[in-house]
């Protein structure tokens, strides 16, 4: 593959000697992760944006940590409670920065080739993260079975099935024969609506 | 031979009709869920231990160790058919298994799979029944400082073998560690990152964060990448092997387990480094390494074998220090404790009898496995032609069930949706999360150790050095940090995933 020469003088960051994906995505050895590689075009590209943003938030969790940690009262033991807490803060602000520092040329590349091309399957995704929110919600109103039956029938069709008015009809088989089986033979207490089930 | 005494009164037990009715129907759905693209044996561990939980302990245990097997069976079923590892360890078996499967051999390759299981399981769970007790008396003597250097190990070695780095490993790991933070610290009484809500008082509970991390995080990943349409087209014929098939296996199944056995049971193990060690071995003295990289049978059953060995080897520092060294040991040890039963030491000698129906019970789960799978792969194969939508839409309402089953409350569907998408972005970063439920279920163990040691020692830190053992344990983690023919390990697994995946 051709060394872009012309992007290698010192107004760029150290190590992005290029910012276009193909070539990057080529040039690293090691292989993306599985997801990476169907989620997108450039994989690799994807995958190293993700461990940069994996990084932001262990460095954001970092400060949480020690935030907590210091708030808490000393105790009589030698070792108190805030004690593994702050070494852990100190370990996920090292780790996270390091993630960010190896990984911040693809989330820069990302940021230049922006895309709308994964835009509706994110919006699909954050669709049954926002699903299973509601369904515990409206979970201990319209009790398991029906709940369940409507969760079954929101994720099959994110996750494309092409069936509509049988959705719902395997999502309750599916959801009755776990009532039967968790609440009624095993003696779980599944929260039950006002009909019982 | 006290232990055969012991056994023989486990087997009383576990023979019982009802027990053995436990155990048919846990190799069942055990196999069955197991044998969904993408489910390894961690999280249908997790998700059907709802099943388990209104049971007599001594049926629950039972009808768990069959689910644990059927899993584990399941797990490489999909793998050699499908080339879909539900765990790290089945990744090795289906490089070759995959080739055997296109190549029309997949019912050869499910049998060499299936009886090298069989064989492995059988020699493990012997091995377990004599190492077992003499760990634990063993494991008596180990004082506070002992155990924070263990479990020290077995942080660093999950977070240097799994994942294409350590950095990645450690990521995980941390994310494990502070989940483990977060509730009622048990010795001051206070609260930790609980941000005032009750339902975070009680901790958060390992089933929640496998499921989010597995299952929701595998839904997800289905959506993000549009492959929930997908349906395959299984492998089909009769598992048997042929007398040259047979000759080229057996050794390779013993093999195999001579390594998987002893790694699994060092507190530092998990089933990787035996399955890919055994694949270089097969490698190496094969006859036939030219079909290596093409459907080499050797290369399926050695490292299988291997895997269901270490799966044995790794109840060793389970039960007997209560150490879990891999993600279905960690969900193993809270279902244990959902049980009454506390992993430790103390175990044998508090409940000898529970633990030897376990034991029993591994070994019958074994048997029953071996008679209901070779006649019915056909059955199993036939489950991946469901489609991919509805396979996952039922998974993240068995999700659901189980981090509400788990947790009782509303709260952890809450977290169940947090954890899962965090389990989504992992995966796109390729940061490998068994080291995060190890972390999530080590890290209080391991700060509960570190105060009790600094207690006993008046706050000097010198008694975490005090003893020769302790010494001995803390050099292997120093070498183990430094030496980088470990990473290596990590590296050619990753090559031989691009290599399987290229194709």
């Amino acid at each position: 593959m051709a060394e872009p020469t012309s992007m290698r003088s010192g107004h760029v960051p150290p190590g992005l000697d290029t910012t276009e994906m193909r070539s990057m995505s080529d040039r690293r050895t090691s292989p993306p992760s599985p997801v990476a590689q169907r989620a997108g075009k450039h994989p690799l590209v994807t995958s190293g944006a993700a461990t940069m943003v994996v990084g932001v938030l262990l460095v954001a969790t970092s400060a949480i940590v020690f935030g907590d940690a210091i708030a808490l009262r000393p105790s009589s033991e030698p070792l108190g409670p805030a004690a593994f807490p702050l070494i852990i803060a100190v370990l996920l602000a090292l780790v996270g920065i390091a993630l960010v520092v190896s990984n911040r040329r693809s989330a820069l590349v990302l940021a230049r080739n922006i895309t709308r091309e994964g835009a509706p399957q994110l919006a699909r995704v954050l669709i049954l993260l926002g699903s299973i929110v509601v369904y515990a919600l409206v979970l201990p109103i319209a009790g398991f079975t029906v709940t369940s039956a409507l969760l079954f029938t929101v994720a099959a069709r994110l996750l494309g099935s092409t069936h509509r008015w049988r959705l719902p009809l395997y999502g309750i088989v599916i959801s009755g024969l776990i009532t039967l089986l968790f609440d009624r033979l095993i003696g779980l207490a599944l929260p039950a609506g006002p009909w019982g089930f | 031979m006290d232990q055969l005494e012991l056994l023989r009164q486990g087997f009383e037990a576990a023979l019982t009709p009802g027990n053995l009715l436990w155990a048919l129907l846990g190799v069942t759905i055990g196999t069955a869920v197991g044998v969904l693209p993408g489910i390894g044996p961690a999280l249908t561990v997790a998700l059907l231990l709802p099943i388990t939980f209104q049971l007599e302990p001594a049926s629950a245990l039972i009808l768990f160790a069959g689910i644990y097997y059927g899993g584990m069976y399941g797990g490489s079923t999909t793998s050699i058919l499908l080339n879909t590892p539900g765990e790290s360890s089945s990744i090795v078996s289906a490089i070759e298994g995959n080739k055997m499967a296109k190549a029309g051999r997949g019912a050869a390759a499910l049998a060499t799979a299936a009886v090298g299981s069989f064989v492995a399981g059988t020699i493990g769970t012997i091995a377990l029944t004599f190492v077992a007790p003499a760990v634990a008396q063993f494991a008596i003597q180990l004082g506070p400082p002992e155990y924070v250097a263990l479990m020290v190990i077995a942080f660093v070695t999950v977070s240097a073998l799994l994942g294409p780095n350590m950095i990645k490993g450690a990521a995980s790991l941390l994310i494990g560690l502070t989940l483990g933070l977060v509730g009622i610290d048990a010795q001051s009484g206070q609260a930790r990152l609980t941000f005032g809500s009750s339902g975070l008082f009680d901790g958060i509970d390992v089933v929640l964060v496998v499921v989010g991390l597995f299952a929701i995080s595998e839904a997800l990943g289905h959506i993000l990448a549009r492959t929930g349409q997908t349906t395959v087209t299984p492998v089909k014929g009769r598992a048997l092997l042929t007398k040259e098939e047979f000759r080229r296996s057996w050794p390779a199944w013993l093999r195999g387990t001579a390594l998987g056995f002893p790694i699994g049971s060092l507190p530092a193990g998990g089933a990787e480094i035996p399955t890919f060690l055994s694949y270089a071995a097969e490698k190496r003295l094969s006859k036939h390494k030219d079909q290596f990289g093409h459907g080499a049978i050797e290369g399926v059953a050695g490292p299988e074998a291997a895997n269901n060995a270490a799966a044995a080897g790794v109840m060793v520092p389970l039960l007997t220090i209560g150490l879990p060294t891999s993600a279905t040991a960690a969900v193993m040890l809270t279902a244990f404790q959902s049980y009454g039963l506390q992993p430790g030491p103390a175990l044998f000698a508090e409940s000898g009898d529970l633990v030897w129906a376990l034991i029993a019970s591994l070994y019958i789960g074994n048997v029953m496995l071996l008679v209901l799978n070779l006649p019915l792969v056909k059955v199993w194969a036939k489950m991946l032609t469901i489609p991919a939508w509805a396979i996952y839409s039922s998974v993240v309402v068995f999700a659901c069930l189980g981090a509400y089953s788990a947790g009782g409350s509303i709260t952890d569907l809450y977290l169940l949706a947090a954890i899962g998408g965090l389990g989504l972005l992992l995966r796109l970063a390729d940061i490998p999360v068994a080291p995060a439920v190890v972390g999530l279920i080590l890290g209080p163990l391991l700060e509960q150790q570190l105060r009790r040691a600094l207690i006993l020692s008046e706050g000097d830190p010198a008694i975490l050095i005090s003893s020769p053992f302790t010494i001995g344990l803390w050099l292997v983690i120093a070498l183990v940090l430094a030496v980088p023919g470990v990473m290596a390990l990590g590296r050619r697994r990753r090559r031989a995933l691009a290599l399987s995946n290229a194709e």
